[in-house]
């Protein structure tokens, strides 16, 4: 089924089955060693060489069989991206080199950071093509990604002290934690043995067989099978103290999480066997996997990862069952996290391009759980926020191609390889996945969408359980042509035109139209045009459905959009004279009584919609009177149609906008969400009429109707949140009305005082939830009172002092004090309270309330304080840098990025440095310096090499703030052509091999040690060609390994007659000695000084096997580096050691097969419970649109009888 | 006679018999009552009400009774204030009180910040300090108030029945935890699992 071809003729053999096993663990010294080993088919007679990913681990030898050492060679060129254009700072060329960089290392390209050639014994084997067992010894220490230690700064033992590990990263880094193929292509069975102290568990992929104590009884080993192919992108680990909980709806499922965490644990997983129950209902298959594994850990990397069998999610997600807002998100990452099981981990993309079928299908399963748990609006809603975010970003940043096989885009990043791709981009790129999967979903039904679906699953079901040689496996990789081919199976229907237009293009379709009514004719005729100049637009061509509201009912047309043509016409089914008494029938079959008094007399139509099932990716600026609007508002059903009510109704301050949007806001049938919106809509309403509006201020009233105590209604009731509707309401109308304004634009003193006593009344001694939320969402209420400070400053740059401080904000300040120490003693749930202080004191001090002062957000962002606080600190932080402009506040945030333990906060400030950038291209400011420009280059050419979504933050800010050119800043080199001449040699980026080199390293026969490059060497270098300047393109290349794309010069590769002399140090050290040791002798003289930089530990063993009397220096640099705290379980004795010890492992692996097979058919769903009420639904009850407010459900609009 | 007496007396080593002789005894010395002293008048504009009679079994030449109403009680307070909204004010001004007293002395004795430079005493902030569990607190809050702790500690058995009367699916999972703590047994993951023991000598603890 699965298009095998591609992959087969760059990678010449097959992986079977892979062994990792982390011998030890050591969490205070953040170091692991360990092995792996990987069963190879050769499926070529004469391969010879194999390559492997790996990175930062340190390789100490590769055995073949047991038998063979490999000679093999390490490079990757990601370290340094640019290494020999020391002035090249423009973003394009970056750009360039980071996709050639990764490509260099793409496993789909045949590539790796090792490449390993085979011993010529070996060969006759190979001719055979039989399998073979390659071994490699690694071991990794204090890895700066792909692996996360977290270590508290306690004293005693790190298993005290909650100590763990697990594994952070998004897409293919497993490399950086051990040797594998790092591709989602090539899937095999796994057996993972972990040891780890007594007092910790590990938890990684697959099932666990057994744990066995070691002889010496302080540790153990754990030992997992994973009988389902899996590539190794989708292997995880997690290790630590955990608490362990095991699901008692379904046995097979088990939580772990941080120690004291256990009775928050099980509030939070209680629900999680409805959402395995929801999609085996709905996929009409089981789980593919025998057991399921949830594993919360600190300083998580994202809120969820997904791995097979298992998920590390944040331990910020747990939540006890007095949290309210949580609840929600909690559910929704957790849901996904399952979906992400089926789609993600067993059946995974084969290629980047294919990323969007996982990533869509999972999603789409995740809002399908949504739609049940939460109700048909919270689905529609999340959809149109989606819509929106992609719309927005498409708009403003640029394309999303889903499919970038075909056409790049035009952004400052490469989108062909997750490495180089933005964060922020990759966040809409997801929602995007989602949306047109739901919109397949429409274009084809929705029970052919899960026949496909179900078909996919049960192929790879099938597929999985077969031998490798059976080549089926093939089966568990999802790529976009085996995905059109299997729906043209299911369905009989071709979506290569939907695919063409949606996926393999990027934009959204811009509409925007109006319409008039003809009575003559009794036609509306609508006017719709596409803004084709618009960034992010596309050219749309195909249906599209109108539904228009008569007085008799409402109606769907299908129209064609063609090009060029703009006009059409709807002929309208009701007479014009109305009759009084009747009521008038909605899409829902409603049938409601309307006052008709606003609208057209003569005219019979209530409003128009485009697109109303946002069948397209589409942006429509649609023009309709205001009573439209407000007839749309109040009796349209569909929420999104409310929404866009709301929006527009915001250009229209009249009386009936004002009415509208009130009796919305007080109608308890209305969604939540969308009242909460009216709220805000009618701020701004009533702020556009406040010359014209007298009484109180817009929402006192309903506020104090909705939550006043009956006999004083001033006074706010006790808390009471178990109608969730209003709890939302509660936290939302005070901020609505904290962005009133008064003629004077100040916040009117009565909503000021209300809002206050909100503060003083506020008592939740009877709520069985807590009002951390609400708090939170006082003080930030009290925050948007505020406004720009009339003051008469005699010094500039000073803020008031504190005799001058207004009255306003001395109670302001009295209310934040109190709550901000209040949090100290008795804190909140993830501090929301302090969150909202934070950004509120920002808020003073912008205003001009409060002097400026940054060391106070400093200490809230220092580590150690709870993440979330940290990141509002930042946020104000990054707000402070905008308007201060101070280097020394710009490095320090910059100096958080590079060295803050906890990788999200890095990311977070870069990103906030993104999205509220200091200055601008083109801008001036005192911090447009070069110092600035070398920071930011160094970090994402070398520093972040490490973390790709660190490194492309990076280059997000280098665009926001320098473009894609040179930054002006930077003085134009005017020598460079000298100075390039005499170094030209150093022009090469040492770390790409050409393919010469390796044959070279191929030919050789002689066994000579093997060197390789290590990330520190490779600096070494680096700094050494500091001074090295060229701007490149005037360079005539020599050689080229790769032809460029584009015209700037690829990084340029010596001819072989040069390598020599050119090599850099460490990489070829003896390459060149094929010939002898002469040659080796005279480059170590060359370069005495880095020599022992260039340690190369992992020939010890090789040299030791072998025998070869190898240079002492050496060996006595290697002993050095090896990791202390590993010394008794090192290879540095014999490998005879090893391959004995490697020998026992598959007599031991044979005995492990047998059991295997008796745990497979443990997997048994004791969740078939026979209740139809069970508990989620008691607590999801008012969330569930569908239960509380009948009326407002969505109904199938596209019912037959409204077709025309 | 009263068995303590008599006790006493035998204990005395008296004679009882003796007593009513005793009593009786020709010589026995009596006291006389007090002469009637002239009580001072007090002077009738001072008077407030009538004197209230001496009871029966107050001999007459005791003083009389002062005036009613030194000693009659008589209502000064108003009654106890039951409207809602000055309980509420009460409450809230009270709790922000005792709050404010808190977080001020701890501020006090404690390190603090500022949000206005060289005044340290107007808002007078505690500072942050970096904890190395930072989750624990923001994961397990310590707002919740009292009342609301002890309404849930206390109605448990109650509250679990008006649970369990909600729907079998909490009857399922009650008993599938208790099942879980009374017999570790059935559930078969292999975490709960024992730990074996190494069956083969291994080398270096890795490799098997």
């Amino acid at each position: 089924m699965k298009k095998e071809g591609k992959t087969d003729v760059s990678r010449p053999y097959k992986l079977a089955h892979q062994t990792l096993c982390i011998r030890a663990i050591n969490l205070e010294k953040k170091s692991l060693i360990g092995y792996v080993e990987l069963v190879i088919h050769p499926l070529r007679q004469d391969l010879k060489r194999v390559k492997i990913n790996s990175k930062q681990c340190r390789i100490y030898h590769v055995s073949i069989n047991d038998q063979y050492e490999a000679k093999f060679l390490y490079n990757d060129p990601t370290l340094e991206i640019c290494q020999g254009d020391a002035k090249q700072r423009n973003l394009d060329y970056f750009q360039h080199c980071h996709f050639s960089a990764m490509s260099a290392v793409d496993p789909d390209n045949g590539n790796g950071e090792i490449t390993v050639r085979l011993p010529p014994e070996m060969y006759l084997n190979i001719a055979e093509l039989r399998p073979f067992r390659l071994c490699i010894e690694f071991s990794l220490e204090n890895p700066k990604g792909g692996l996360h230690f977290v270590v508290p700064d306690l004293p005693g033992p790190a298993h005290e002290n909650a100590a763990h590990v697990f594994t952070a990263g998004l897409n293919n880094c497993s490399r950086l934690w051990f040797p594998c193929l790092d591709t989602y292509s090539e899937p095999c069975t796994w057996k993972i043995e972990v040891t780890v102290d007594n007092e910790l568990t590990a938890v990684t992929c697959g099932d666990l067989i057994e744990v066995i104590s070691t002889p010496d009884k302080k540790r153990k080993t754990f030992h997992y099978f994973l009988s389902i192919p899996t590539s190794a992108p989708n292997i995880g680990m997690a290790v630590g103290p955990f608490e362990i909980h095991v699901d008692p709806n379904m046995h097979e499922v088990t939580h772990f999480c941080l120690p004291h965490l256990t009775e928050i644990l099980k509030h939070t997983t209680n629900y999680i066997h409805q959402a395995f129950e929801f999609y085996e209902e709905l996929l009409s298959s089981r789980y593919p996997y025998t057991c399921y594994k949830h594993v919360f850990v600190d300083e998580a990397y994202v809120e969820s990862t997904s791995y097979a069998t298992m998920s590390v999610l944040s331990t910020n997600l747990l939540h006890s069952n007095r949290i309210i807002d949580q609840t929600i998100s909690t559910r929704t990452v957790l849901a996904e996290a399952v979906a992400k099981q089926f789609f993600g981990t067993f059946i995974a993309m084969q290629t980047w391009s294919d990323a969007w079928l996982p990533m869509g299908i999972s999603g789409y399963l995740c809002g399908l759980f949504i739609k049940k748990t939460f109700g048909n609006n919270e689905y529609r809603f999340r959809i149109s926020n989606y819509l929106k975010d992609v719309q927005d970003y498409e708009n403003r940043v640029g394309g999303i191609v889903l499919d970038p096989t075909k056409r790049d885009s035009n952004h400052h990043f490469s989108i062909k390889s997750p490495h180089t791709v933005s964060p922020r981009y990759m966040e809409a790129f997801r929602s995007k996945c989602f949306l047109v999967m739901r919109m397949l979903e429409q274009r084809i039904g929705e029970q052919l969408l899960i026949q496909v679906v179900n078909k996919l699953v049960a192929l790879a079901t099938t597929g999985a359980s077969q031998k490798v040689g059976a080549n089926t496996w093939g089966n568990l990789l999802l790529s976009t042509s085996s995905f059109l081919k299997i729906i043209s199976t299911v369905t009989g229907k071709d979506i290569s035109p939907f695919l063409e237009l949606w996926v393999s293009q990027s934009g959204c379709a811009r509409f925007f139209g109006n319409f008039v009514f003809n009575r003559k004719r009794n036609v509306v005729e609508l006017e719709l045009k596409q803004d084709l100049g618009a960034k992010g637009a596309l050219k749309y061509v195909g249906p599209l459905t109108v539904t228009i509201q008569e007085l008799d009912g409402s109606f769907n047309h299908n129209f064609k959009i063609e090009e060029n043509k703009t006009k059409f016409d709807i002929t309208c089914h009701s007479k014009c004279r109305r009759n009084k008494k009747k009521k008038i029938p909605l899409m829902t079959g409603e049938e409601v009584d309307m006052d008709l008094s606003a609208m057209d007399a003569d005219s019979p139509v209530l409003w128009l919609r485009v697109d109303p099932d946002m069948n397209l990716l589409s942006h429509v600026t649609w023009e309709q009177p205001d009573y439209m609007w407000q007839y749309q508002l109040r009796y349209e059903r569909d929420i999104v149609a409310q929404r866009e009510a709301i929006r527009a109704l915001e250009n229209y301050p009249t009386a009936g906008t004002r009415r509208a949007l009130t009796d919305i806001l007080e109608d308890d049938h209305c969604f939540y969400r969308i009242r909460m919106e009216a709220a805000h809509c009618l701020a701004k309403v009533a702020n556009s009429m406040v010359g014209v509006w007298a009484g109180p201020p817009a929402m006192m009233t309903i506020f104090r109707k909705m939550f006043g105590s009956h006999s004083c209604p001033a006074i706010i009731r006790q808390n009471n949140f178990s109608n969730f509707q209003n709890y939302f309401l509660l936290k939302t109308i005070p901020n609505a009305m904290a962005l009133l304004r008064n003629i004077h634009t100040i916040c009117p003193p009565e909503v000021f005082k209300f809002i206050m006593e909100l503060f003083k009344y506020n008592d939740n001694s009877r709520n069985k939830f807590s009002d951390n939320y609400y708090r939170a969402a006082l003080v930030e209420a009290v925050s948007k009172t505020v406004t720009p400070a009339i003051t008469l400053m005699s010094t500039p740059g000073q803020g008031p002092t504190a005799d001058n401080l207004s009255a306003e904000t001395k109670q302001i300040l009295e209310e934040i004090t109190r709550y901000l120490n209040l949090e100290k003693l008795l804190p909140c749930y993830r501090h929301t309270v302090t969150v909202s202080c934070l950004s509120a004191i920002r808020t003073l001090q912008k205003f001009g309330h409060l002097p400026s002062e940054v060391e106070f957000f400093k200490s809230y962002a220092q580590h150690g304080v709870f993440r979330d606080i940290r990141l509002a600190a930042i946020d104000a932080i990054v707000d402070f840098i905008k308007t201060e402009s101070r280097p020394e506040d710009m490095y320090w945030i910059l100096n958080l990025v590079e060295t803050d333990p906890d990788l999200y906060v890095r990311h977070y400030a870069l990103q906030q440095l993104v999205l509220n950038p200091p200055f601008r291209r083109m801008e001036t400011s005192a911090l447009h310096t070069e110092g600035l420009v070398e920071r930011l280059w160094k970090m994402m050419n070398c520093t972040f090499s490490y973390d790709s979504r660190l490194r492309c933050d990076a280059a997000d800010v280098y665009f926001t703030l320098y473009g894609r050119t040179r930054p002006s800043c930077l003085p134009i080199p005017d020598n460079m052509v000298v100075l390039s001449l005499k170094d030209r040699k150093n022009k090469m980026n040492p770390a790409y091999v050409p393919d010469e080199m390796e044959e070279m390293f191929d030919d050789e026969e002689e066994d000579e040690e093997v060197g390789m490059e290590e990330g520190e060497s490779s600096q070494v270098d680096t700094e050494a060609d500091i001074d090295v300047t060229d701007i490149g393109g005037e360079e005539p290349s020599l050689k080229r390994k790769s032809p460029p794309p584009t015209e700037l010069p690829p990084p340029l590769v010596l001819s072989i007659g040069s390598v020599p002399e050119t090599c850099p140090l460490g990489i070829f050290n003896e390459d060149s000695a094929s010939q002898s040791k002469r040659l080796k002798l005279k480059v170590k003289q060359e370069h005495p000084a880095p020599e022992p930089q260039l340690s190369v530990t992992m020939d010890t063993s090789s040299r030791l096997s072998e025998g070869s009397s190898s240079p002492t220096t050496t060996a006595v640099g290697s002993e050095s580096s090896a990791p202390l705290s590993f010394a008794g379980l090192l290879p540095s004795s014999a490998s005879a050691t090893d391959m004995s010890s490697a020998t026992d492992s598959k007599a031991h692996k044979a005995k492990k097969k047998k059991k295997k097979n008796k745990h497979k058919h443990k997997h048994k769903h004791k969740h078939d419970r026979p209740d139809k009420d069970p508990l989620g639904r008691i607590r999801e009850g008012s969330f569930n649109s569908s239960e509380n407010s009948p009326s407002v459900t969505q109904t199938t609009l596209s019912s037959p009888e409204f077709e025309i | 006679m009263m068995t303590d007496v008599v006790m006493a007396l035998i204990e005395m080593g008296q004679n009882l018999q003796g007593l009513p002789a005793h009593a009786k005894r020709p010589n026995k010395s009596v006291f006389l009552p007090p002469s009637h002293s002239t009580p001072t008048p007090n002077p009738r504009t001072l008077q407030a009400g009538d004197k209230m009679p001496h009871p029966s079994h107050i001999p007459d030449h005791m003083p009389a009774f002062p005036d009613p109403h030194t000693y009659i009680r008589t209502l000064t307070q108003k009654a106890p204030i039951n409207e809602y909204q000055i309980i509420r004010e009460k409450a809230a001004s009270q709790k922000r009180d005792v709050e404010r007293a808190l977080t001020r002395f701890i501020a006090k004795t404690g390190e603090t910040q500022s949000l206005i430079r060289d005044e340290a005493n107007l808002f007078p902030l505690i500072a942050v300090t970096p904890h190395p569990l930072p989750y624990l607190n923001a994961l397990l809050p310590k707002d919740q108030d009292l009342l609301a702790q002890e309404e849930e500690a206390q109605p448990t058995p109650s509250g679990k029945s008006s649970k369990s009367s909600q729907g079998g699916a909490k009857d399922g999972e009650t008993n599938d935890q208790e099942g879980e703590t009374t017999d570790p047994e059935a559930i078969d993951n292999p975490y709960l699992r024992p730990v074996k023991m190494a069956r083969y000598r291994k080398k270096g603890g890795g490799g098997n």
